[in-house]
């Protein structure tokens, strides 16, 4: 098994190698095997042909693979078995994120080894090294429709012993010649998601978003536009700005119902970096009911009335509020209390 | 060229996702709660998780069930007679998985995307519109859909044949050129295009209860169906019939309603809107909001589309101040409506019998047309109705009947009769002069007598009261009473009716009495101001005149209706104006008639009572009357059968030239089954008095009476169709099958 790599499968969020020899470097950026079999059981899991479709990859390349025809009828533990033991019993190695595999050079290093351990070959001093190999370094991006990407983003490949270039990916390919055997990396600059902490709240109840990304470096600014969601996309939006940490950028922000605001609206936002940009769900502003001294206050605002700062006990503003509003709207006892028909109407008069 | 062990790139392939759904740039969706989502299932088949993946890139998925897909409720608003239609927008995002945008495919850019727009209200999919974009740089194609465009899809002739709230609009969408398959999505979200319609409804007399101060410092409401209403005389009346609610309902008098001689109220109302009774003399809401979730099936049956609001009145008083009163309302109404989102700020009005009067002579009012899209008229007695004559001369129906003929279930049926003639309902009610057949029959206007109905309804009461049939009306005077001595006046009034009753029967004797007592008969005479001290009458006895049939009230009236009909004659109404009456099997009344039976002539009062078979001694007491009596008379129908009516007679006693005489008088009323709806006859029932369109309820024979009406099913179904303008006149409703709802038989016209 020593001296040889064979590339099982690089694609997706990780590499799997087998017949590995790695240095203990290298090693120690592998998935240990409760991690690896998560990323398995979670690829099985996804409906998704794509997914599941590596997974049959995978398992086509075990040494002791199952035959499995039908994708779409195949259990979930007849997936995830074969390679949880192969995992198990260490036959294949995860590595995280997308690399060059190093197949050829691998071959071309376990040819060597036995060279080297020959008792009657010469001395390694009275032997000329071969040059070392070059090679082609192929990357292409695309699209699911067969159409190649750019990206003027920017990007950075990194290699073996510390190399690192900048370039920009333009019509989908990253093609580099004569290039050293080893590890290659390349960082494309992406925002991953943009999300809400709840899919649904009430005005002045914080939300936080919450922006990941990958490769940017600490300190990106980022500017977060909210908007409601069935609004041209160029109308007029409340804008944040965030700067990105640990791949995480995240603001706290809540909807402040003003007087005259609406009581329920749809939001989104959309965080954009250059002419990157990530949407968010949409986030359902509700209101409390009606019965609730939050409710009232929102249905008041809503029709034009000041019930004061929001809070969940009646306060002053709110009976002063609910007054006029009981006056205005005869036969209702201007009483400055939330009372049952008060209630009733104030529900019904919001459209 | 060195690679990977299968002799490949590296290859990365970045899964596209698409986002379809509606955009509503300018106008934001509904804040109603009650806005859910609703409509048919998927546009495309669900064909398994992916279902809408062609070659590459899989789409949103629609929900599971349609009833998850969200809904846009988009108002369309109605001002001033102009649309304000809402511009709308088809956005496809087709993105990185997650909404992402990092990288981008310039193959994408500009490639075409055709949408395809469907109607899909009533589960069915009308259309489709085609509207084409293509992708810009950042994967997304907006394609706007002016107000224009908008408004063409709201022509029900149109590819989406949809109006104003039937249009649930839906898009499926196909990028062609991408790939080598077509890739094709549908829109996540739908739009409905709505407008909330206010429905003003206007009941009939008693249908609004009247709420009066007394000077005790109480509030009493008339008809008196829910004050004092409690748990335990509910369950009392169910368990007990007679006791109860029945039996405080069949003793409610009328006397502190009252109005003084000019017709005004001897106490004005608390408030100017007056509460309405809901449910026990009308089911409006409950059957307005049936009708609108049968035609509207589809929608959340919650949602206010139509927003019923009532128009209560003080039905005692002249009906012009009442017309004014809704015409003002109306126009308040406007104002505020065009402060709202999403109503249409022309309100429907919709009057049943006396409301429907009111309705009419309303629309002559300045500002009405703009005010005004639909006008629903529902058993309105156009003409009046003869049957009022026998509120005025009994109280009861058939005039003469016995005590479970009340003209109202809930009202004293005396109490109704003594306080008619001061009351300008009841001259608003009686037949006007409109009327094109003879309505009363009286020895001074006999058959041949020319057709007048003034002079018929005014020879009528003035007979019967000259013959002592009808007490003698004692009016308020109008003029030199404070408010406070008017409510005073108005808490003791069914005291002093029913000491007038009273005292009239004793009157009817008086001609005899003189005859005998020409110098008068001291115990009998201080009978009169014996019993005003005792019943503490006093203050009646003085604040009042005798009067009878109310010329000015009368001449009021006609004037109120010469104008009503002269709005009908314009024409401005013939579009707006619909009118629904019933035929019903039972009998209507169409004429009265007070006939002289007998006429006897006595050498002296002596022979009279003896013909009277009255002792002359009881006769010497000083408290008889004369004979009074209930009975029948027999009448042909229109084919010619026989049939009793009731016929209360009553003996007048007169001294003629030093002689007596006896006239026997008879009162009955003619009816004709199938002659109206038992309430209103047929030609006050159609006697609009223009172009206007108008269809029958059922048909003739059905059990619909004037009652039913309002609260049948049939007339909401056909006004919500003509609210949406889907009615036409070929589209009769006459296949009713429903039994009327005669649990609410409690009301009047």
């Amino acid at each position: 098994m020593s001296g040889r790599a064979l590339l099982l499968l690089s694609a997706g969020p990780f590499t799997v190698l087998r017949d590995f020899d790695m240095s203990p470097e290298e090693r120690a950026r592998a998935l240990d095997e409760c991690r690896a079999l998560s990323v398995v059981e979670q690829l099985a899991r996804d409906v998704r042909a794509g997914e599941r479709a590596q997974i049959l990859r995978l398992l086509a390349l075990l040494p002791r693979s199952p035959v499995l025809s039908d994708l779409w009828r195949t259990s979930y533990g007849a997936l995830v078995d074969p390679v949880r033991r192969a995992v198990r019993e260490r036959q294949v190695l995860f590595l995280p994120g997308w690399h060059w595999a190093r197949a050829e050079a691998a071959t071309a290093v376990s040819q060597a080894k036995p060279a080297a351990d020959d008792a009657a070959a010469p001395p390694a001093s009275a032997r000329r090294a071969p040059p070392p190999k070059q090679y082609d370094l192929l990357f292409e991006y695309v699209t699911d429709t067969g159409h190649p990407v750019t990206d003027e983003g920017g990007f950075e490949l990194w290699g073996p012993g510390g190399f690192i270039e900048k370039g920009k990916l333009s019509n989908g390919r990253v093609h580099r010649k004569g290039v050293v055997s080893g590890q290659y990396e390349l960082r494309v600059r992406a925002l991953t998601s943009a999300r809400w902490s709840t899919l649904s709240t009430s005005p002045f109840e914080p939300v936080r978003l919450t922006v990941r990304t990958k490769n940017l470096p600490d300190g990106t600014p980022l500017v977060i536009a909210i908007r409601p969601a069935h609004a041209a996309p160029d109308a007029a939006s409340i804008r944040l700005q965030v700067k990105v940490q640990a791949d995480c950028a995240a603001a706290t922000w809540s909807y402040e119902q003003a007087v005259g605001g609406r009581l329920r609206e749809d939001f989104e936002f959309e965080v954009t970096l250059d002419k990157k940009r990530a949407t968010s769900q949409v986030l359902r502003v509700v209101p409390h009911p009606p019965t609730t001294p939050r409710g009232a206050q929102e249905r008041l605002r809503a029709l034009g009335y000041d019930p004061g700062p929001a809070a969940d006990e009646p306060t002053a503003s709110l009976r002063a509020a609910l007054q006029r509003y009981q006056e205005d709207h005869p036969p209702l006892v201007p009483s400055g209390e939330l009372d049952p028909f008060t209630v009733d109407v104030l529900d019904s008069q919001i459209a | 060229m060195p690679s990977t062990e299968t002799g490949q790139p590296y290859r990365k392939v970045i899964e596209y996702k698409g986002v379809a759904r509606w955009l509503s740039p300018d106008v934001p969706f509904s804040q109603d709660s009650e806005a859910r989502p609703f409509g048919p299932g998927s546009l495309l088949p669900q064909a398994g998780p992916m279902p809408r993946v062609g070659s590459a890139g899989g789409f949103e998925a629609g929900p599971e069930t349609a009833a998850a897909k969200p809904v846009l409720y988009i108002p369309v608003k109605r001002q001033n007679g102009q649309e304000t239609i809402p511009s709308l927008r088809v956005r496809l995002e087709f993105r990185e998985v997650g909404r992402l945008s990092n990288i981008q495919a310039l193959a994408h850019v500009g490639a075409k995307v055709s949408f395809s727009v469907w109607n899909v209200w009533g589960n069915q999919r009308r259309g489709p519109v085609k509207l084409e974009g293509s992708l810009d740089e950042v994967g997304t194609c907006s394609v706007p859909i002016p107000a224009a465009t908008v408004k063409s899809w709201l022509d029900p002739r149109a590819e989406l044949r949809g109006r104003v709230n039937e249009i649930l609009l839906d898009f499926e969408f196909a990028i062609p050129d991408l790939t080598d398959q077509l890739i094709v999505g549908e829109s996540i979200t739908r739009i409905y295009l709505y407008r909330r319609k206010v429905l003003v409804f206007l009941p009939g007399v008693f249908g609004s209860q009247v709420n009066v101060r007394t000077p005790d410092g109480h509030t009493r409401g008339f008809p008196d169906l829910y004050t004092g209403f409690t748990l335990e005389r509910a369950l009392a009346d169910s368990l007990l019939p007679g006791a109860g609610l029945a039996q405080q309902l069949a003793t409610q008098k009328l006397g502190s309603l009252e109005c003084d001689a000019a017709g005004r109220p001897l106490i004005q109302p608390v408030k100017p809107a007056l509460f309405s009774l809901r449910g026990q003399v009308y089911d409006v809401y409950d059957d307005c909001r049936a009708a609108r979730a049968r035609y509207f099936a589809d929608l959340p049956a919650d949602f206010r589309l139509i927003e019923l609001q009532l128009f209560a009145y003080d039905w005692r008083t002249d009906l012009l101040e009442a017309a004014q009163a809704l015409a003002t309302r109306v126009a308040k109404l406007q104002a505020e409506l065009r402060e709202k989102p999403d109503t249409d700020d022309e309100v429907a009005l919709t009057g049943h019998s006396t409301g429907g009067l009111i309705m009419r002579r309303a629309l002559g009012e300045p500002g009405m047309q703009q005010r005004v899209s639909h006008a629903f008229f529902i058993s309105v007695p156009f003409r009046g109705a003869p049957k009022a004559l026998g509120v005025i001369l009994t109280g009861k129906d058939p005039p003469g009947g016995g005590p479970g003929n009340r003209m109202v279930d809930f009202v004293d049926s005396d109490s109704l009769r003594d306080a008619a003639l001061c009351m300008p309902i009841v001259y608003h009610l009686a037949p006007s002069a409109a009327y094109t057949e003879r309505v009363a029959f009286t020895p001074g206007r006999p058959p041949a007598a020319p057709i007048s109905v003034e002079e018929d309804k005014r020879d009528l009461i003035d007979t019967a009261i000259s013959a002592g049939f009808l007490p003698a009306p004692c009016f308020v005077k109008a003029s030199g009473l404070s408010d406070g001595e008017r409510a005073l006046l108005a808490s003791s009034s069914n005291d002093w009716h029913s000491f007038w009753s009273e005292a009239s029967e004793r009157l009817r004797a008086q001609e005899l009495y003189d005859a005998s007592y020409p110098h008068g008969y001291p115990e009998r005479d201080s009978w009169f101001p014996g019993e005003i001290r005792a019943r503490g009458l006093e203050a009646q006895a003085a604040a009042r005149v005798r009067g009878g049939w109310n010329l000015e009230l009368a001449a009021r009236a006609r004037q109120f209706h010469e104008q009503s009909e002269q709005v009908a004659r314009s024409g401005a109404w013939k579009d707006k104006a619909y009118v629904f009456y019933s035929i019903a099997k039972q009998p209507t009344t169409l004429s009265v008639h007070f006939e002289r039976v007998s006429e006897t002539d006595f050498a002296d009062s002596l022979a009279l009572l003896k013909d009277e078979g009255i002792p002359v001694l009881q006769f010497l007491d000083g408290d008889v009357v004369p004979a009074r009596t209930e009975e029948e008379r027999e009448i042909a129908d229109e084919r010619g059968e026989h049939h009793s009516v009731p016929a209360p007679v009553v003996h007048q006693w007169l001294r003629v030239n030093g002689r007596c005489k006896r006239i026997v008088w008879r009162l009955w009323a003619e009816s004709k089954t199938s002659g109206g709806d038992g309430t209103v006859p047929e030609e006050s029932l159609r006697g609009f008095g223009g172009d206007v369109q108008d269809q029958q309820i059922g048909k003739i024979g059905d059990k619909f009476t004037h009652l039913d009406t309002p609260n049948e099913a049939t007339v909401w179904n056909s006004i919500m169709q003509m609210l949406q303008g889907t009615w036409t006149k070929t589209k009769s409703p006459g296949s009713v099958s429903a039994e009327p709802n005669a649990a609410k038989r409690t009301g009047m016209p």
